[in-house]
């Protein structure tokens, strides 16, 4: 059995009466791997990870944690420790009783637990807390008390289930640095699933985007966003234009904006009928005609300044909203002024549409 | 808004509502042999009475038994039921649970009079037995509907938090589930406590000289003998609820500090 | 449907059911079935022996006297739920809208008359309202009156204490539906130009309907099984239901008729409660 992974699932299913939610979903982690499910609701992620923990049986396929199957046994026998989404503590238990639950339950003696829930609420930062109940923390404090309730059994898996929904955002980025950075240090294998895609993308060594209960790609960040495998994983990650079309005899992409040129690996899938992506960072605004091999003309909708980096959104003859990334510096254009926009050949990637294969 | 003068309404509805109560109590007190108002004056010699009283005393006992008795198994049974009709699913909220209510709506007379005629046909005495399995029955509801809501208020997760740390589900109902709604259920039972120890109805067809309850023994003084002795009793009947139910409240509380 | 691990399974749903099922199934399904065969002269016991027949439900129907209490229990009903749901409204919504830590105490208030059982209830009126009770008392003190007045036994007194004992059944779901309005609701008819009373009429009172409607539901069926206080209250001759059941068990011995008319006050609780499900289910606009 394949015990380098601390995690496998082998083609696990997921059916609720005639409805699929999970289809064949595969994937293994090592040791200390940081895997994120990521995906629009109804996408099966949480039910993958319900069915990680137990909480839901598969309906086929295996699970394995340390190469033991675990897809029969009970949630309190797969020694897994799991944040769960607005935290489920227990509200009527103490900081240092929630935390000291899971040891309570495996029979520790009680000298033991306390030295270990103190350790536990020392590396979440929360072992001043220890005599509050929870409905006296705030959220971040919450959070950390869920992350040392899950954490001091020394599980060979964690599981976090949404857990910043509920924080607001300066928070959410500094717990999830910070907690990442704890994961790493323990070297703790975890899954994490979210549907916001900064969090799946800045935390993760992995990051699995499932639709309609299929993994779509699972690769890293960085190739997940620079060569999405799939149309959808190209939508959901990221901005970007489609342009509807097909590819020519010749080797072009028609589109009703006009024919573009493709890189010649892409040109020789001829008769290709699909999509035509470009993501902001790949389209610039132009002085001169012909500067670049594929150039429109548009018109200018908004420009939104975000800081760091500002968009430009021009709206293209037939309606196509295109997403450009401009200099975070460079001047406001008025709206409803032209822009001539354009492109390389190599910056386009084509996702043939399901319909036509 | 005008909620000042809703204040003001209500507040008068409120001693209103209690006015009768204090009259009863004054009333208690009367040393004299019927009840009038103005009272005669004031003394304890009703509240002595009672105590050598054996049929009050007898029937105080077995309120108390029967109370106790049919709140608890109520919440023994209604508990479980509970927790399997929280999990929903369209058998249990259209058929289940509705059939555990279904005592609510049949008018407690005519219950204790199909008791009357049920414990006849199957051959058996009426005791006290018979009139903790009535009690029982109406307690269900009460019981039934506070879990359940506490229940469906609950986070699923907590369970599952608990299952994850370790808990199996036995352990996992102890340490979590039934916490979480002790509040609720003790509230409950305390309610079911007090439908029983204050019913008439129910009771009337079914109890003898030998089980006889508290309220009937009061209903009997109220038809028979009018006399201050009636509003004694129901005094100490009223100070025993009040004791219960802050007894019932201070278990019932939920740990904040 | 594959059930997940965490959920119970069929076995342990049916034993966790098992123990409130037998109990209601013994203690109140099986008695129910005696009281329907008794209605009908099946004698339990002696099955049979015994032929079914309609005689009782004939002789229901047929005597004036009875369909007098019947509509008498039915008109008692109505104007106590009336009249409850009248007072009741504004401390609901009071309850429902204030911030006051007061409203603790008047909710406790309005409770008592639940906690304190209908033997004290009822005795309480009869002080107050018997002719040598303290309205009498009062009245003969201060000179209005020479003679002490007939209050007690009779509608009045028995539709006074009545409205007292279910006014919490009232109060509660109005509260509960005033909670669920949106009190901006009020606001934004207001500022549309509706003055207080139209802004009740038109907003408040519609989307309060189904708390008054189910408030009005279990005040009916408590007033048509409510036995103690109007035998006491009523009096002589005051007969509803409930106490023309208790006459035939204590007075006439005639249990099968007694059955029939515990049979035909189940009927009409039932009745009530369709015709109140039918409207909810129209009026209701959550």
């Amino acid at each position: 059995m394949s015990e380098r992974f601390d995690l496998e699932l082998r083609t696990v299913e997921k059916q609720f009466g005639d409805q699929t939610v999970v289809r064949g979903v595969s994937f293994a982690l090592e040791k200390g791997e940081f895997l994120s499910l990521l995906g629009p609701s109804g996408c099966g992620k949480t039910t993958t990870l319900s069915m990680i923990a137990g909480f839901e049986a598969p309906s086929g396929g295996e699970i394995l944690i340390r190469g033991r199957r675990i897809d029969a046994l009970p949630p309190e026998k797969r020694d897994i420790g799991m944040v769960f989404q607005n935290y489920a503590l227990f509200p009527h238990l103490t900081v240092a009783d929630n935390i000291g639950f899971g040891l309570r339950m495996r029979g520790v003696r009680k000298a033991e637990a306390r030295t270990e829930v103190e350790s536990s609420a020392r590396l979440v930062k929360v072992n001043h807390l220890l005599d509050r109940y929870p409905r006296q923390l705030s959220g971040g404090q919450q959070q950390r008390v869920a992350l040392a309730r899950a954490l001091v059994t020394k599980p060979a898996l964690v599981l976090l289930d949404e857990p910043f929904g509920a924080l607001d955002r300066l928070l959410r980025e500094e717990l999830q640095i910070e907690i990442r950075s704890l994961l790493r240090r323990l070297n703790i294998t975890t899954v994490f699933v979210t549907h916001d895609q900064d969090e799946a993308l800045s935390m993760s060594d992995r990051v699995a985007v499932m639709f309609d209960g299929r993994i779509e790609q699972i690769s890293t960040p960085q190739q997940l966003y620079l060569s999405p495998a799939t149309r959808n994983v190209a939508g959901f990650i990221g901005k970007g234009t489609f342009l509807r079309g097909n590819i020519t005899a010749n080797g072009v992409f028609e589109t009703r904006l006009g024919a573009f040129k493709l890189a010649s690996a892409a040109a020789a899938r001829k008769a290709v009928v699909g999509d035509y992506f470009l993501r902001p960072e790949s389209v610039f605004v132009t002085a001169r005609v012909g500067q670049y091999p594929n150039e429109i003309n548009a018109e200018v909708a908004a420009m939104t300044f975000l800081g760091d980096r500002q968009t430009l959104i021009a709206d293209a003859p037939d309606g196509t909203r295109f997403f450009v990334q401009v200099r975070h510096d460079s001047p406001a254009l008025a709206i409803g002024s032209k822009v001539r926009l354009g492109w390389g050949s190599e910056s386009a990637t084509v996702y043939q549409s399901a319909s036509s294969a | 808004m005008s909620l000042r003068y809703l204040s003001i309404y209500s507040a008068i509805l409120g001693i209103v509502f209690v006015f009768p109560l204090l009259i009863v109590v004054a009333v208690s007190l009367d040393p004299g042999d019927y009840i009038r108002f103005p009272v005669s004056g004031y003394s304890p010699r009703w509240y002595i009475e009672m105590w050598s009283n054996q049929t009050i005393l007898l029937a105080l006992k077995n309120s108390l038994i029967v109370g106790v008795t049919s709140s608890l198994i109520g919440a023994l049974v209604a508990v479980p039921a509970a927790l399997v009709i929280a999990r929903g699913g369209r058998f249990m909220e259209s058929v289940v649970y509705p059939f555990f209510l279904s005592s609510f709506t049949i008018p407690w007379l005519v219950y204790g009079l199909a008791l009357l005629f049920f414990w006849g046909a199957a051959g058996l005495d009426l005791s006290l037995t018979t009139l903790i399995v009535g009690h029982t029955v109406i307690a269900i509801p009460y019981i039934l509907r506070v879990t359940l809501a506490v229940l469906r208020g609950m986070p699923p997760n907590l369970v599952r938090a608990a299952r994850i740390c370790g808990a199996s589900p036995w352990q996992a109902f102890f340490s979590v589930t039934l916490p979480y709604i002790r509040s609720g259920l003790v509230a409950g039972i305390s309610f079911a406590f007090v439908v029983s120890f204050t019913n008439i109805p129910v009771s009337l067809f079914i109890t003898t000289a030998d089980n006889i309850t508290l309220p009937i023994a009061i209903f009997n003084y109220m038809v028979n003998n009018f006399e201050p002795m009636v509003a004694a009793i129901s005094v100490v009947q009223v100070a025993m609820i009040g004791i219960i139910l802050l007894a019932a409240r201070k278990v019932g509380r939920v740990e904040r500090s | 449907m594959t059930r997940s691990s965490t959920d119970l399974g069929q076995l342990a749903r049916i034993v966790l059911l098992l123990p409130a099922t037998i109990i209601v199934v013994v203690g109140y399904v099986l008695p129910s079935l005696v009281l329907l065969a008794l209605s009908f002269g099946i004698i339990p016991g002696k099955w049979l022996l015994s032929e079914a027949t309609t005689s009782h439900y004939m002789r229901l129907l047929g005597d004036i006297y009875y369909l007098r209490v019947v509509g008498y229990t039915l008109f008692l009903g109505i104007v106590v739920s009336v009249l409850t749901a009248i007072l009741a409204f504004p401390v609901g919504y009071y309850l429902a809208r204030s911030r006051s830590r007061l409203t603790s105490l008047y909710a406790v208030l309005t409770f008592t008359p639940l906690a304190v059982g209908m033997n004290m209830v009822t005795l309480g009126w009869m002080i107050i309202l018997g002719k040598t009770g303290f309205i009498n008392a009062l009245l003969l003190q201060t000179g209005a009156i020479n003679d002490p007045l007939q209050l007690l036994y009779g509608w009045g007194a028995v539709i006074v204490a009545m409205v007292h004992v279910v006014f919490t059944f009232m109060v509660l779901p109005i509260e509960a539906v005033v909670r669920q309005i949106d009190p901006s609701l009020e606001k934004a008819a207001r500022i549309l130009g509706a003055g207080p009373i139209r802004t009740f009429v038109e907003v408040v009172l519609p989307l309060s309907l189904p708390g008054i409607a189910a408030g009005f539901l279990i005040v009916f069926l408590q007033v048509c099984g409510a036995f103690v206080l109007p035998l006491l209250l009523g009096g002589q001759g005051f007969t509803l239901m409930p106490i023309a059941i208790w006459e035939q068990i204590t007075v006439s011995f005639d249990k099968s008729f007694a059955a029939t008319l515990s049979v035909a006050l189940i009927l009409i609780s039932i009745v009530v409660m369709l015709l109140q499900m039918r409207i909810m289910r129209e009026k209701s606009l959550v």
